[in-house]
């Protein structure tokens, strides 16, 4: 198979992993107990009756399931993803330009923790494997990926702005700041394109713990997977006849051994954008981080199921499109992937 | 194999205590004081600091939108008589020193009522602007009750709830806004001026400063349903410049995160959605020359202490306390989760306690269309089988006042007439009227009490009742419901009375009363008796009870300008309801939370006011009324 079939195949099959989740996901939201006007409305729903029924038949409310997925998809096909009852009825697509950038600025950051520390460790452990320094990097990491983020967030939010007061408990940056007007859409770039130092500096601040939070979460899958391909690779023949060439191990090990090591991190990548991702909901919470997991939350709460509908589309979309990416990159470095 | 599993078993224990220290080191960082420079800081402080910075466990579920008034959100409304004022309001020092509801002019200097009780006419304040210079008067106010009355798709109860007037004269609709879009409300055209001033409408002005609302009956508290929610005042002109109302189901959102103009002593000057908004103080605030003795006669109308302010939204209870104990923030609401950290340190932080007679609290409803909530000896024998003290003190830190409902205690002169006593915590006599019932509780099936979830106290409470319920052989199941679904049909009190009769029997037996805490919509003695036993009730009869001596005084209020003989209906309709027991009144909360309340530092902060409805408009301090230590 060529790669361009292998691409078209691997687009369809991300096109129908779309499609299968929005599906799911509608109808999932949808069979929820309750009536949802009464959460739209709140009080005003039975004080008002006669607004409660305009409001139901505008959207669809009282018609079958099946009639609302239509008349859902016909809107989505012309790039309406609806009203979110849960802000107040601004447009879905609105509210996503509105967080998106703050939950994408804290996965940036914690994807860049995560490697940058998993694959430390990760080469630390390999380097000194089966001595107490191995064992300890293996224990911490182990903890770490097996506490929930929001425990792993508020010890770090006691411990490191409680009690030493090092950095701020939450927010996206210090509300006296003037806000950096719109060119990317994700504020911290703003900043830095109309030199707004002051206000990046802040952004960075308020961003570390939400962001620290998820790495601890998940560098230790970068570090356990490069510890493994670091230790298997270096019983590889070609590190032996290295070795019988005489290069000296700091160079075997750091230009043959962990370039190669490092292949399946390119892999893992999509997994960790993944986690992060979904993780974000959780931190933001906690760090009242106004990005779209906090949005997640609210819409749950409020039966806001074109909100749920849109946020589960972006975050099924980043997820598909980064396993996409890793799919072809795999294939491109390795065409025996496409083969099979 | 086994070598395997050794070698797992030392990297296993590492984990575990890794874990167990992390969750150690946060116990015991959280039981300590922060860092000296932080204490230092704040406890230097002891004046007014350039900005007030107040942490909120909520965002207003409404955004900034004033429109949202008609849901009764947006919910906190940090803009109440900060931003927005009201021609009425409330002697808020004495509300909040339990003298009861006192109720005075605002953007009015006055008002009148006919003989009848029905034609009241408000004088407006002079000279009065709103924060961007626009003129307030008659027009203005004309304008914004009709386009409100509007967007509630023309419902008679848009005001507040109260039924009181009849709108079938007034022909206001899309037509009207294009009028006065194109005539405006600061100098009306005469063709809107024909409108404005048309008596057959049920509000109608005579000039730029007079307006007059001709009820439908008589209504003897007419002037506190202008208190809150749609009685708050925006400048209808901007409105109407920047895209006007929108339609019943299409608000115009452009006012989310661009709030209306107000004629309060503040302005919003920034909006960070879902995170914060911030204040500073108006220059145009009419009030701002006013005197201490006419601020200390209505402290709503303080122009405030603080330049500038800011209202974060912390979700996190513990973020929250981490900014107060670090003097990130001087005012923070502190849930049950860091209350004891709280009351733990009384001389750095003070909270706020509501009086006896507050208008706040807590209850469970009992269906009485539903077996075996239906027989009245069965809600008499639960009545005495649930220890209230007990309640009080292990779920709400002793903080419960006696209520004996369904009227506030706060509206001191028809609250308990007839003076009955709370039910009490008696097991033989609960067990006398179980007997009495004709209840067989070796073969009924467990009972369904509904409560919502995330109210950590809800629940708490929850399971004392099911265990003080089991000593007489009744059990029950408790049910958490998601927010999403505490409507109908699964929660009476949502909707109407005849759509809870309707869904009775997928209600619960027992549900807890409101959400979390139930606060009014106006502070008005018919409040209570029109929402908790009417067979016309709008919501909140959470146990759809309706009985006809008690629906002569629910009628009465809006029927009979004779207070004597409302009394005397109205006391007889408290025995019967009383004696019929449809709720469980727990008590008034004197915790704003329930069981936390809004706590500041007592190092910058010496008092402040609350809204004039109990927490029913916001969850924090009015923040114009905070007085800071050291300053005047």
């Amino acid at each position: 198979m060529n790669l361009a079939r292998y691409i078209l195949r691997r687009v369809l099959f991300g096109a129908f992993v779309l499609l299968s989740v929005m599906t799911i996901t509608f109808v999932l939201s949808h069979g929820l107990g309750g009536d949802p006007i009464y959460s739209w409305l709140g009080r005003a729903a039975g004080l008002h009756p006669e607004l409660a029924a305009a409001y139901a038949a505008k959207y669809h409310l009282r018609d079958p399931v099946y009639v609302q997925y239509y008349y859902y998809l016909v809107n989505l096909s012309q790039g309406n993803l609806g009203y979110s009852p849960s802000r107040n009825f601004l447009p879905v697509a609105v509210v996503i330009g509105q967080t998106l950038p703050f939950t994408l600025q804290i996965a940036f950051f914690s994807i860049l923790m995560t490697l940058v520390i998993g694959i430390l460790l990760g080469v630390i452990s390999a380097r000194h494997n089966h001595t107490p320094i191995d064992t300890a990097i293996r224990g911490v990491y182990m903890a770490g990926y097996a506490s929930p983020p929001f425990f792993v967030g508020l010890v770090l939010l006691i411990v490191i702005t409680y009690n030493f007061g090092l950095l701020p408990s939450g927010g996206a940056f210090d509300p006296s700041l003037t806000q950096p007007t719109w060119i990317t859409g994700i504020p911290m770039i703003d900043s830095l394109l109309e030199g707004n130092f002051q206000y990046f500096i802040s952004a960075l601040v308020h961003v570390i713990l939400p962001s620290m939070t998820l790495a601890i979460c998940f560098f230790g899958i970068v570090t356990r997977v490069l510890r493994s391909s670091m230790l298997e690779i270096m019983h590889a023949n070609y590190i032996r006849t290295a070795r019988a060439k005489g290069l000296d191990e700091g160079t075997i090990f750091f230009k043959h051994g962990l370039r190669h090591a490092l292949m399946p991190i390119v892999s893992l990548s999509s997994l960790i954008v993944t986690w992060i991702i979904t993780g974000t909901i959780f931190v933001e919470n906690i760090f009242s981080y106004p990005g779209m997991g906090r949005y997640v939350v609210q819409a749950l709460n409020g039966q806001d199921y074109p909100g749920i509908l849109g946020t589960t589309i972006v975050y099924a979309l980043v997820i598909v499109a980064s396993t996409l990416a890793a799919d072809i990159l795999y294939a491109v470095v390795d065409p025996q992937v496409r083969l099979g | 194999m086994s070598t395997a599993s050794k070698s797992k078993k030392p990297l296993a224990a590492i984990v575990v205590i890794v874990i167990i220290v992390l969750a150690g080191v946060g116990v015991y960082f959280m039981t300590q004081q922060p860092s000296s420079s932080t204490t230092t800081a704040m406890s230097t402080s002891a004046m007014a600091p350039s900005t007030l910075t107040i942490d909120d466990a909520f965002w207003p579920s409404g955004d900034l939108n004033q429109l949202n008034s008609i849901y009764f959100i947006p919910y906190p409304d940090w803009l109440t008589y900060t931003v927005y004022q009201s021609l009425v309001t409330v002697n808020g020092t004495a509300l909040y020193q339990g003298q009861g509801v006192q109720p005075l002019p605002m953007l009015a200097t006055g008002w009148s009522a006919s003989p009848d009780g029905t034609v009241y006419t408000f004088d407006l304040r002079q000279n009065v602007t709103f924060s961007n210079g626009d003129p307030f008067n008659a027009y203005q106010v004309w304008g914004e009750f009709y386009g409100l009355y509007y967007l509630t798709g023309n419902s008679s109860s848009w005001l507040n709830g109260y039924n009181v007037f009849n709108m079938a004269a007034a022909d206001f609709g899309p037509s009207t806004i294009a009028l006065m879009t194109q005539s405006g409300l600061i100098n009306p055209s005469p063709a809107l001026m024909n409108i404005m001033s048309n008596t057959n409408w049920p509000i109608y002005v005579t000039g730029p400063n007079q307006i007059v609302f001709h009820l439908a009956r008589p209504f003897l508290w007419f002037p506190e349903t202008l208190v809150a929610f749609v009685g708050l005042i925006f400048d209808t002109q901007y409105l109407l410049q920047n895209g006007g109302f929108g339609t019943p189901t299409a608000l115009n959102t452009y006012f989310n995160q661009h709030p209306m103009p107000g004629t309060g002593p503040y302005v919003v000057t920034g909006v960070s959605e879902g995170s914060y908004v911030s204040f500073s103080q108006s220059s145009n605030y009419w009030g701002a020359n006013l005197t201490a003795s006419e601020i200390q006669a209505n402290p709503y109308l303080d122009p405030g202490h603080v330049k500038n302010v800011v209202v974060n939204y912390k979700s996190d209870d513990v973020a929250r306390y981490t900014d107060l104990s670090s003097g990130a923030a001087q005012i923070a609401g502190i849930q049950s989760q860091n209350w004891p950290l709280v009351l733990a340190n009384p001389d750095k932080y003070g909270y706020f306690v509501m009086p006896d007679a507050a208008m706040a609290f807590v209850g469970i409803a009992m269906n009485t269309h539903r077996y075996p909530t239906n027989i009245t000896d069965f809600r008499q024998a639960i009545e005495h089988a649930v220890n209230l003290t007990d309640i009080s003190q292990r779920v709400f830190h002793g903080e419960l006042g006696t209520m004996v409902g369904p009227e506030y205690p706060a509206v001191k002169e028809w609250y308990d007439l007839g003076n009955l006593p709370p039910y009490s915590y008696n097991l033989t006599l609960a067990q006398w009227y179980l007997s009495q019932s004709g209840v067989n509780v070796a073969t009924l099936a467990p009972l369904d009490f509904d409560i919502v979830a995330g109210c950590n106290y809800c629940s708490s409470t929850a399971q004392i009742v099911q265990a003080d319920l089991a000593q007489i052989g009744i059990t029950v199941n408790i049910l958490v419901l998601p927010g999403s679904e505490w409507g109908l049909p699964l929660v009476a009190g949502a909707g109407s009375y005849s759509a809870g009769v309707a869904a009775a029997q997928q209600v619960g037996q027992l549900t807890w009363f409101g959400t979390a805490t139930f606060a009014p919509d106006a502070p008005t003695p018919a409040d209570a008796w029109i929402l908790f036993g009417n067979d016309q009730s709008i919501g909140n009869d959470y146990a759809i009870y309706a009985n006809p001596v008690v629906q002569k005084c629910v009628d009465g209020f809006t029927s009979i300008s004779n207070s004597t003989e409302l009394t005397q209906l109205c006391t007889a309709a408290q025995l019967q309801f009383y004696n019929d027991a449809p709720y469980i009144w727990l008590g008034s909360i004197k915790l704003v939370f329930g069981g936390g309340s809004v706590a500041w530092n007592k190092n910058v902060i010496s008092g402040m006011l609350l809204d004039p409805v109990f927490t029913g408009i916001s969850s924090t301090a009015i923040f114009n009324t905070v007085t800071f230590v050291g300053s005047t």
